[in-house]
């Protein structure tokens, strides 16, 4: 079904909206007040919902990049760890972080049989590694050509579940409250955030 | 007709009351009587004083900034130093190349800094950013004919206020028209288009 909510400016009204704010936006970037303020905020405040459920319409499924691996006999001499070419112990595996990820929900290798009758879990790390220049995320495990599955940064609205859409208009608006309304509005709007994100839970799309 | 400059400068004129001559001549110098004067130092400075106040619509304009051709460090860590747009008002927003980064669906914040420097050898007002190829949302102070009228009162207004003291003398006229021009631009921020 094709959504209504199609820009960042549509969302930012809803958000004015359920604050009783008075006036509109044409976009995000014109400079009027209100926009102002939705500008610094909108994109910190859509990832952050985007991490507190794992909606479907925000998974991916990606292969990682192996950027480091533990010798195969383990650290016996004259086989030293060394940072710069193994992953902390006990992992096995350093893995690139990818850009667009929010937050990882599960690593899994890839299958030789497509239908898998016990599954595993496995367990995994995101680590900042200083010994990159400058320091990077990465993502330790014990999986070998290990399979990310993963919250990603979805920004295009149109692609979102209304459920998401509502929070994440009710947060932006709890946030826009107390510059834009007042605090009665504020506290209003804390209330409907609330509900509208544990609905969205509820549903999780 | 256009509204012009020297229509704003006789219904503030109309305003104060003492049946001032009607102003004649273009802005920013108007006539030699002595309202003509009074506008000439005081008509741009009300215009750009109201224009400050808000964001008004029909004040919108877009300009890519000209960088000022000094080398860097520039202060508080920014990449650029660009001229403060020539015509402006108030720059309410920077923003980059909107085409790049998907950056209409993941819109980020944009830091800029007003200040001033030397731009050859002249002390300027300028723009430090570190956005890249920056252009800016700001008022332009466009011509009367663009005008919103809850503007015009605003300016119509003020300008009364400051002309009453300045060519009338009248102090209780000056507060008159100073609180009803707020009035004005209050209600011209509550926009509804």
């Amino acid at each position: 079904m094709a959504t209504v909510i199609t820009t960042p400016a549509d969302v930012v009204n809803l958000a004015l909206a359920s604050i009783g704010h008075k006036d509109r936006i044409g976009s995000i970037y014109e400079g009027s007040f209100a926009a102002k303020q939705a500008l610094d905020i909108y994109s910190q405040t859509r990832d952050e919902m985007m991490r507190t459920v794992d909606y479907g319409f925000s998974e991916r499924n990606v292969t990682l990049t192996l950027l480091k691996q533990a010798p195969a006999g383990g650290y016996f001499p004259p086989n030293a760890w060394d940072g710069t070419l193994n992953p902390p112990p006990p992992w096995v595996f350093s893995y690139a972080y990818p850009s667009d990820t929010l937050k990882v929900r599960s690593i899994k290798g890839i299958p030789l049989f497509v239908q898998n009758f016990d599954p595993q879990p496995n367990v995994f790390a995101v680590e900042n590694d200083q010994y990159y220049t400058p320091a990077r995320k990465v993502i330790l495990c014990n999986v070998a050509s290990a399979m990310l599955v993963y919250t990603a940064q979805v920004t295009d609205p149109t692609t979102w579940e209304a459920d998401f859409t509502e929070a994440f208009a009710a947060e932006l608006g709890r946030r826009l409250a107390p510059t834009l309304a007042n605090m009665d509005a504020a506290k209003f709007a804390a209330a409907a955030a609330a509900q509208a994100t544990a609905n969205a839970e509820r549903t999780e799309g | 007709m256009a509204l012009s400059a020297v229509d704003v400068v006789n219904q503030a004129c109309n305003l104060i009351g003492d049946d001032i001559p009607p102003v004649t001549g273009v802005a920013p110098t108007f006539d030699s009587s002595t309202a003509g004067k009074a506008a000439a130092q005081l008509y741009g400075l009300c215009v750009n004083a109201v224009g400050r106040q808000f964001g008004w619509d029909f004040a919108r304009n877009q300009v890519l900034l000209t960088a000022s051709g000094n080398a860097g460090p520039f202060p508080m860590g920014y990449t650029g130093e660009y001229l403060y747009p020539s015509n402006g008002v108030q720059v309410w927003q920077l923003y980059g190349d909107l085409t790049a980064n998907d950056a209409i669906n993941n819109p980020a914040p944009a830091n800029w800094t007003v200040g001033n420097a030397l731009v050859s050898a002249a002390q300027k007002k300028v723009i430090w950013t570190s956005v890249t190829a920056p252009r800016a949302l700001y008022n332009n102070a466009p011509t009367e004919s663009t005008w919103d009228p809850l503007f015009q009162m605003a300016v119509v207004r003020l300008l009364a206020s400051a002309m009453a003291m300045a060519i009338a003398g009248k102090p209780d006229v000056a507060e008159s028209m100073l609180q009803s021009g707020a009035a004005f631009e209050s209600l011209g921020e509550s926009r509804q288009d």
